[in-house]
């Protein structure tokens, strides 16, 4: 017991630093690109006093260190600023905008453990059959598209030429179908060749021709003896494919009108709206590192011989 | 779960919301609105959908001049010394919350712009201003420091008017989230990252709007809105490209409408003059001009989309300066230029132009080859926004390929920036010459328009004698809307533009 204390305090210590250093970095590079977020703001023509009020209201004439310890220390109260742009609290616009990327994320990761696990699986089974040839090709194909072309090529059949579903924007669970296969498609591809493998070194294994001596069902044996291990290493492959997913979402948002933090960031990097590209990116930073951690958690519980060792 | 599954409820309960029937009209846009707020604004769609909410003071007609149609002024008049604008505010104006606006508001309003604590970027337009003088309610006097033929023309455009009580009841903060104006269409809501909907004012003093609802969306990829227009799902396509247009124009004739205008606007590559750069050298600077060819550059980015430019005022204004020195190309005469200049074997330069708008890219290209057969090796730095503003604003670009729209009806603000005392002038790569300066100190004091367009007419020449800049093309707007939408004529033309009287639009 006092092990896995142990091994938690490490872990969420690490994670913790992670966050901080993601946050240092993310500052760093945002404040040492060029561009002037007031200049930005009120255009190329405003007097100078203009300019330096905004410089002011938003200390962006102090050092950099100054700049990231008045930054930090707001965000440990819960105080993330507000932006530049919007004249908002960055926490609303955050708030406005995380909802519809979580669902546009949680489909896309539906989709893609859905179609990648049955597929790898299928394919296992089924090895060296046209079946199987099959599921490889599709995988190679939707890896080699680019999601921004994909997207807009969905776009241009499902919505311009068939009309089943509205050309961009949140309307409703049609608008959703689309966006969530660009991003799920792809990460399929990645889960499917790895479930594959598992699977068939599963199958291998001494257990399985054990379980099938005794006479259960092949289909049984499959899902009840051969998935559940084969899933394992699996978790770890779906935890560390998330910063992808949320990478992906960006693009694929910017495409479909999609108004969630991926485009909320994009428009923000451009507006040099440092207040909102920093939480946002020490969101996206945390949540990776949850997922790894989560991912940890679930190994243990899904595989109690799995130890616990910082 | 449940969150989520609550989320999707919400989702499909936005579509019934929706309903795209006849009484909407949905533009897009590709960038989102920041701030709907007159004082602070910065961007184009900002200023498109203000336009809608508020009422100007004065509003221009098809052919450039003031009227008092559409406008909160009943009548205005200039005292003779050109010193004192006094404007008669019409009694029957409500603002959206049902407040009459009187000349305290406008008053109110050029306050606000003036108040350095809000910080506007408008703010030095109305400098000029002495005193502000209300006579009685619906009476307000503009004192200016000293007689400015440009004044209504900026009093104008920024003339958003707005409600005094009610900014001062809710904050600044508040008045932006929820803004309250006199004009045609009341402010719904803004959702972000989505859209902006308003609704039509029935209190509107004038003529109310046909079309009952507006919704303003927004879709940062340009493709996704071509695509929705064609569907059906759009109905006006906001700031499209001309590369778009003539696309659209060829594919889609038979389900969509399109239609043009002059803008009050040219296209320029701009020199950083300063002592110690190739291009403070006259010589140098006319070697460039005679070596571009702006018939090639149009055929590549607008082809039938663009008249090419001379000198900086559009061609259809009097002002325009048809005998300026033109430059066609004469690559010998540019050889010669640059070996008078020292540069025998030509010299390395770069020019500038922002990566969010291609074709100016393209078009930098394109001066990139024309110039290296004068022996000009000049390196395209295609960058983005808001480091593009930097680099040119700070003297780091030795050319930069500029796009300027005036202010209409008075042309001043495109020979204004050659005024040594300019707070433009910098940012333009520095400029003097005497004669431009007195010219430009002229224009503002001459009020016979005869005389005015004949002294910006010789500003040019001298200008451009000084080839203080290479004039590209004047633009032609392409728009591209629905078959059922019907624009009126009379807002086809650089002082109305579609898009600035959206309740004059009807279904057909």
């Amino acid at each position: 017991m006092a092990k896995k204390k142990l091994f938690w305090t490490k872990r969420i210590a690490r994670t913790l630093i992670t966050a901080i250093g993601v946050s240092l970095v993310a500052f760093l590079i945002l404040h040492l690109t060029p561009g002037d977020p007031a200049r930005i703001i009120l255009g190329p023509y405003a007097t100078e006093a203009a300019y330096d009020r905004i410089r002011e209201r938003y200390r962006l004439d102090e050092p950099i260190p100054v700049q990231y310890i008045y930054w930090i220390s707001g965000v440990v109260r819960g105080d993330l600023g507000t932006s530049i742009r919007y004249n908002r609290p960055v926490a609303e616009l955050i708030r406005d905008r995380i909802g519809p990327t979580m669902i546009l994320m949680g489909s896309a990761l539906i989709v893609s453990i859905s179609l990648g696990v049955f597929l790898g699986i299928l394919a296992a089974i089924k090895r060296n059959t046209p079946l199987d040839y099959f599921a490889t090709f599709q995988a190679v194909f939707w890896l080699s598209i680019p999601p921004f072309w994909l997207g807009i090529l969905f776009l241009y059949i499902f919505g311009l030429q068939l009309r089943w579903v509205p050309i961009g924007g949140m309307v409703g669970f049609t608008s959703l179908i689309f966006p969530a296969l660009t991003i799920g498609l792809r990460d399929e591809a990645w889960f499917a060749r790895p479930m594959r493998a598992e699977m068939l070194e599963v199958l291998n294994q001494d257990y399985i021709k054990a379980a099938k001596a005794k006479g259960l069902k092949y289909s049984h044996v499959v899902v009840k003896h051969a998935l559940r291990n084969a899933l394992i290493p699996m978790i770890t492959m779906i935890a560390l494919r998330l910063p992808w997913v949320i990478g992906g979402s960006v693009v694929v948002e910017v495409v479909f009108s999609w108004g969630g933090l991926g485009s909320l960031l994009v428009n923000s990097v451009l507006a040099r709206d440092y207040p909102v590209v920093q939480a946002i990116l020490l969101l996206l930073a945390i949540l990776v590192v949850l997922a790894n951690l989560g991912a940890d958690l679930l190994y243990s519980v899904i595989d109690p011989r799995i130890r616990l060792e910082g | 779960m449940r969150k989520l599954l609550l989320m999707l409820l919400v989702l499909s309960m936005v579509i019934a919301g929706l309903g795209l029937a006849k009484d909407t009209v949905v533009i897009s846009f590709t960038a989102e609105p920041s701030r709907l707020n007159p004082i602070t604004f910065q961007d184009t769609e900002t200023s498109m959908v203000l336009s809608s909410i508020f009422s100007p003071l004065l509003e221009l007609t098809a052919e450039g001049n003031f009227t008092t149609e559409d406008a909160v002024t009943d009548r205005y008049t200039i005292s003779d010394d050109g010193l004192v604008y006094t404007f008669y505010i019409r009694q029957n104006i409500k603002f959206h919350n049902g407040d009459p606006l009187t000349a305290r508001d406008v008053k109110f309003s050029y306050e606000a712009f003036l108040d350095p604590d809000l910080g506007s970027p408008h703010h030095r337009y109305y400098t000029g201003i002495d005193e502000l003088i209300l006579v009685d309610d619906y009476t307000l006097e503009v004192h200016l420091k000293e007689i400015d033929v440009a004044f209504l023309t900026l009093a104008r455009l920024r003339g958003f008017v707005m409600p005094k009580d009610y900014v001062e009841q809710v904050g600044w903060d508040q008045f932006e989230r929820n803004p309250i104006g006199s004009g045609p269409y009341k402010f719904v809501r803004h959702v972000p990252a989505q859209r902006i909907e308003l609704t039509r004012f029935d209190d509107y003093f004038g003529d109310n709007a046909e079309i009952k609802d507006v919704v303003f969306r927004f879709y940062p990829e340009l493709s996704t809105a071509v695509m929705a227009v064609r569907a059906g799902e759009v109905n006006f396509i906001g700031e499209l490209a001309a590369e778009e247009f003539e696309s659209l124009k060829r594919t889609s004739a038979d389900i969509l409408n399109f239609g043009t205008y002059e803008r009050f606007e040219d296209h320029r590559v701009v020199f950083n003059k300063r002592p110690g750069e190739p291009f403070a050298d006259v010589r140098v600077r006319q070697a460039v001009n005679y070596a571009i060819d702006r018939h090639e550059i149009i055929a590549l980015t607008r082809p039938g989309m663009a008249t090419p430019a001379v000198g900086r005022v559009p061609t259809f204004h009097a002002a325009h300066a048809a005998d300026a020195p033109a430059y066609e190309v004469d690559l010998d005469k540019a050889r010669a230029l640059l070996v008078d200049a020292g540069y025998p074997d030509g010299f390395k330069t770069k020019i500038f132009a922002p990566s969010n708008h291609r074709e100016r890219v393209l078009e930098a290209q394109q001066i990139q080859r024309q110039l290296l057969q004068i022996g000009i090796e000049a390196e395209v730095v295609a960058i983005e926004w808001g480091t593009y503003l930097d680099v040119t604003a700070d003297g780091e670009a030795p050319m930069f390929r500029e796009r300027w729209s005036a202010s209409a009806p008075e042309p001043i603000s495109f020979v204004e920036s050659w005024h040594s005392e300019s707070s433009w002038n910098p940012i333009f790569g520095t400029y003097y010459n005497e004669e431009v300066d007195r010219l430009v100190d002229l224009i503002r004091v001459t009020i016979n328009e005869e005389e005015r367009w004949e002294l910006y007419r010789e500003a040019q020449r001298v200008a451009m004698e000084d080839a203080v800049c290479v004039p590209l093309y004047y633009p032609l707007v392409g728009e591209v809307y629905s078959k059922d939408l019907y624009i009126p004529d009379d807002l086809w033309n650089p002082f109305r533009r579609p898009i600035s009287a959206v309740h004059r639009w009807e279904w057909r």
